[in-house]
């Protein structure tokens, strides 16, 4: 029955269904006095549930366009892609991996075990993202999600010293546009530019993310939302494993939802624990598989050695392949070594 | 019921429509008559003076007695539906998990009734009458059928070559009995039903489109198959009933469906007695042997040990459709799958099913196997 | 369903009039549905006690041959095959491990379900369906995306692997074949409706002999819609649930589409353990292989979806990934005419760059 599968209320739903109206077409031509008169309700409500009607794709104004309203077609897709824009990692080997960097419009998500450098990750990208366009940035605003309070004021300012520093170096050619710079680009302004939000249980959090649409459509600016990190909340004594997956998975939809529409990079950053699999301790990622469906890429932190390293897990368009990192006083950068290749896997 | 000492063994068990038609003759004349009343049945003593009348007038001749006993001979079906004899009338539902060859167990089936006794001089054993077939699964695969059929077809004239449960070589032969087939895929009716609505306004209408059918085919209706009856359960489930004034109104809630659903069976039954497959499927747990086994004992890793409890499996069936339709069916086999390569040694593609009757409790498990050419008995 | 006195609109059978209705009314059956959960024989009892009985019988008949028209055909099993022969024909994915599974390809009519764990090559192997099917057969493909991993970079590989040629040739031959893949975002389970709702009613209007028929409908992935609404006591979720699939296999049926359709699965065993301690030991890959496959046939894999899912896709195929390769083992969990255990090695193409 068609009627099921609109998003109203289950009273709503079966007062629908005891009157008869099965089907949207017996809802297309009724007036909302009839309706409220048969489903014994007030007329404001009527009129709500036909307005939930009226929305669907089968009503609404589509002029034979396309099969199905809201497609695009891949080549349309395809040439879109080439002027979609990549935040930097400031580090030459990642972006390479990343085709470039982190990308718009999509979620990835970072994982590594405690220590490995995903907060750091995480600082640079929100400062990264706010470089200017004449640098090569997106020129827009970060939105950082802190669950754990890993989030240190004072080390975001180094790091946007350091990013600063290196742009500068870029520009030392006209000297006269230095001080203009200078002045305009401090470290304070990159701090003002990260909307930091704080989430102390999953239902704040879920709050927090319910309400990124508005924020983002209110800040239209805004180039990438950073969650630290993700599953923070979800792990302890979650009793009821069911409604655990229930969540994430909603949460899940939405942060796609946000990415698609209005092209943000999400970057969820994601704990990794040791789990007793066949008579042996071994590394997985938190929240395992009720999650994995929830990033478009997904990228993983370990050590190789003394080295840090990337490691693309799953991407629908990246090869499978690590490149080393560092993480240094300025924030993330290349690691200073003497073959710098990129490790094939 | 009525008895005296020593008449103990007339109570036996028998099959309630002999009971009705029968009597029970007696040393002094007098008899004892069974009656139903409302699905009780028992037996009162008739007294002398219109027992002896009676006697005499008889009862039936022995034409009429030959044509009843042949008309209502349980059907002689394929494994594994050989162990219980089915009569028309009954019901019988097939549960099992998915995927357990439910649906292959009703081809077949329905394959031994659209046959036909004799044709050519070759004897099918068929029963040559039609099959309705409501597909409320949508998942009914015709070209699997038609295989099945040329299959079967070729096996009763010893046509198959090699082993029987290969895909033999079917189009070179099988010219000669293109009109048997067509013959016999015409006696196949089938419907689909996507919701509970569907599924009601076909039953609703159906007789008009039996009697076509046997107008049309000069023979009458056998088998009835429904799959699967829980197809809509979840659907119908969530429409809570909602009463909207009067009370005197019928929600569309599962139990009320259900019930309009035997209802019209019933119905109809009354005029054409048919026999009824439904197949079910299982809500919980996967079905399989060893993750029963497992979830009673914890996670018991050791795989010699799951051997050993084979022996000692509890049943695992649990039902949940309401008491409405429980209480309709009659006759209830369970299909399991059986993990026989637990440790991972077979490398063939087996299908292999285990299945109890649950109803009659047989407490039995046999074990068939799905091939190309349809489903055989591994003893 | 319409209310009795809505059946006019209908224009299938004339209006019952309001002497059936009032009586109809006296015994609680106000619209069609109340009308089939009643006994029709119980009613013409009733009815004959009427005065104006022969009226009453009217009405009964009018909606009865109304409730004749509200469900689909009889079909016998002759007209079952010639429909099957004729319109469901076999769909090539492209890739040649798959097809030789499948004894062809993805069937037409039917719904296909790919179940794998995370990051094992379902949306490769969708990605190669689409551009196989726009590419060798002109027809036009769906996809609905859930997770935003479609990716038109890839589909222009994969149609630049098919036919090597193309990318000497001009621009213009990839744009109209990428033409025809439409992709849409959907990310709950009413826009997934909305969007099934509208496919059906556009195909159902479109031209038969139109050019790009659509011939595949692809669904990347229907866990992540379906997950959120499903779990705990309401039968709601799971309601949806089996909607969806209902819906699915009707457009499937009437419209003559593949529907293929990715579930995210919940092995028991994870692959994601790859850097152990940063060792990428070829043993340690080696044993995660293997713990993954053994005693692992089908009954280690927890349904992705419950137990309800598992009866609804006409076929469904496991894929799982070598560690760290593009190697790639489909078998089949569920076939109509097939053994389950039946797999295949493949690789998935992998660009150079």
């Amino acid at each position: 029955m068609e009627v099921s599968g609109l998003p109203l209320s289950a009273s709503q739903r079966a007062k629908l269904a005891s009157a008869g109206y099965t089907t949207l077409s017996s809802l297309s031509s009724i007036s909302s006095q009839h309706l409220a008169r048969d489903l014994n309700v007030s007329n404001e409500e009527a009129l709500q549930i036909l307005n939930v009607v009226m929305r669907t794709g089968r009503f609404s104004d589509l002029a034979g366009a396309s099969i199905v309203a809201g497609a695009q077609s891949a080549w349309d897709m395809l040439l879109e892609e080439e002027h979609n824009k990549h935040i930097t990692t400031s580090c030459g080997d990642l972006d390479k991996i990343l085709g470039g960097g982190i990308s718009c419009k999509e979620v990835t998500e970072i994982g590594g075990i405690p220590g490995i450098g995903k907060t750091q990750l995480g600082i640079q990208l929100a400062i990264n993202v706010q470089i200017p366009f004449d640098y090569g940035g997106l020129g827009g605003k970060a939105i950082y999600i802190d669950t754990e309070g890993s989030f240190m004021a004072e080390r975001v300012f180094q790091v946007a010293e350091g990013c600063i520093e290196d742009m500068l170096k870029l520009n030392v050619s006209q000297l006269k546009d230095l001080e203009t710079l200078k002045e305009k680009m401090h470290p304070n302004t990159f701090l003002a530019n990260i909307f930091y939000f704080r989430a102390c249980s999953y239902t704040e959090q879920i709050a927090v993310i319910n309400h990124l649409e508005k924020f983002v459509s209110e800040h239209k600016d805004v180039r990438i939302v950073v969650i630290d990190s993700v599953t923070f909340h979800f792990r302890q004594d979650f009793e009821d494993m069911a409604l655990r997956t229930r969540l994430l998975s909603g949460m899940a939809s939405k942060l796609m939802k946000l990415a698609k529409q209005f092209s943000l990079a999400v970057v969820i950053l994601n704990q990794v624990t040791m789990k007793f699999i066949d008579g042996s301790f071994q590394l997985t990622l938190a929240l395992g598989d009720s999650w994995s469906h929830a990033c478009t890429n997904r990228v993983i932190l370990y050590w190789n050695g003394n080295e840090r390293h990337a490691y693309i897990d799953k991407s629908p368009s990246l090869r499978s392949q690590s490149a080393p990192y560092a993480v240094t006083s300025k924030g993330i950068r290349d690691v200073v070594s003497n073959c710098k290749r990129i490790r094939m896997m | 019921m009525a008895t005296s000492n020593g008449q103990n063994d007339a109570f036996k068990i028998i099959d309630l429509q002999i009971m009705v038609e029968s009597k029970w003759l007696q040393s002094d004349g007098g008899y004892f008559r069974p009656f139903t009343r409302k699905n009780k049945c028992g037996v009162g003593r008739v007294t002398m003076t219109n027992a002896a009348k009676s006697w005499i007038h008889g009862d039936e001749s022995a034409k009429q007695i030959l044509a009843r006993v042949a008309r209502k001979r349980p059907f002689l079906l394929r494994p594994p539906l050989h162990r219980v004899p089915l009569r028309v009338g009954n019901v019988v539902e097939i549960v099992g998990p998915s995927p357990s060859a439910k649906t292959h167990v009703l081809m077949q089936a329905a394959i031994s009734c659209i046959l036909p006794k004799d044709w050519k001089g070759i004897h099918y054993g068929g029963l040559e009458c039609l099959v309705m077939y409501f597909d409320l699964d949508c998942r009914f695969d015709v070209e699997r059928f038609t295989e099945l059929l040329k299959h079967c077809i070729m096996d009763c004239n010893g046509l198959s070559n090699g082993n029987p449960k290969k895909h033999g070589i079917l189009s070179e032969s099988f010219h000669d009995f293109e009109d048997l087939f067509l013959s016999c895929m015409r006696r196949f009716s089938y419907v689909r039903c996507y919701n509970s609505l569907e599924f009601l306004s076909t039953l609703k209408t159906f007789r008009c489109h039996l009697q076509k059918e046997n107008e049309k085919h000069g023979v009458g209706a056998s088998f009835l198959m429904i799959d699967s009856i829980s197809a809509f359960y979840w659907t119908d489930r969530a429409t809570a009933p909602f009463p909207l004034g009067s009370t005197v109104r019928k929600s569309f809630s599962l139990s009320n469906v259900l019930e309009t659903v035997v209802q019209e069976i019933q119905r109809l039954f009354k005029v054409q007695p048919m026999l009824l497959f439904a197949t079910k499927a299982t809500i919980s747990g996967d079905g399989s042997v060893t993750s029963e086994l497992k979830r009673n004992r914890g996670l018991s890793k050791d795989v010699s040990e799951l051997k050993v409890m084979r022996g000692f499996q509890k049943d695992a069936y649990r039902e949940y459709m309401p008491s409405i339709w429980q209480s309709f069916v009659t006759h209830r086999l369970h299909f399991q799958v059986s993990d026989e390569d637990l440790d991972g040694s077979s490398c063939e593609n087996k299908s292999i099913f285990q299945f109890e009757w649950l109803l009659p409790s047989l407490n039995v498990f046999e074990k068939f196997e799905v091939a190309d050419a349809g489903i055989f008995m591994l003893t | 369903m319409p209310a009795l006195n809505g059946l006019e609109q209908e224009e299938v059978t004339a209006a019952p009039d309001s002497n059936f209705q009032r009586f109809c009314a006296a015994h609680g059956i106000l619209s069609v549905e109340d009308f089939l959960l009643h006994d029709v024989y119980a009613l013409v009892a009733l009815a004959e006690r009427e005065v104006n009985s022969e009226e009453l019988k009217q009405g009964i008949n009018q909606v009865l041959a109304f409730i004749d028209t509200q469900h689909k055909p009889w079909l016998n099993g002759l007209e079952l095959l010639e429909d099957a022969r004729q319109n469901k024909h076999l769909l090539p994915t492209g890739c040649q491990g798959l097809d030789l599974l499948l004894k062809g390809g993805l069937l037409e009519g039917q719904l296909t379900e790919l179940v794998g764990a995370s990051s094992c090559g379902k949306t490769q192997i969708c990605l190669l369906a689409a551009s196989n099917v726009t590419y060798k057969h002109m027809s036009s493909v769906v996809y609905l995306d859930t997770c935003n991993s479609f990716s038109p970079k890839r589909v222009a590989y994969f149609i630049g692997v098919l036919n090597p040629t193309l990318k000497q040739v001009r621009c213009g031959i990839l744009e109209r074949i990428m033409a025809n893949i439409l992709c849409k975002s959907v990310f709950n389970i009413f826009e997934l409706f909305d969007t099934l709702d509208q496919l059906q009613t556009k195909l159902r209007d479109q031209a038969r002999s139109s050019d790009h028929k659509v011939r595949l409908l692809v669904i990347d992935s229907i866990s992540s819609v379906i997950a959120p609404i499903l779990g705990g006591n309401m039968a709601y979720g799971r309601s949806l649930m089996i909607s969806a699939g209902f819906l699915l296999k009707r457009i499937a049926y009437e419209h003559n589409l593949s529907v293929l359709v990715i579930l995210v699965s919940s092995a028991y065993k994870e692959l994601i353990n790859k850097c152990i301690g940063g060792c990428l030991d070829e043993n340690v890959a080696a044993c995660v292989v293997t713990n993954h496959m053994v005693g692992g046939n089908v009954g280690s894999l927890k349904p992705a979806l419950g137990e309800s899912w598992k009866g609804v896709a006409h076929t469904r195929l496991l894929l799982s990934r070598v560690n760290r390769t593009n190697k790639c083992s489909i078998s089949v969990l569920k076939h109509p005419s097939m053994a389950r255990g039946n797999s295949v090695d493949f690789l998935i193409p992998e660009e150079n760059f």
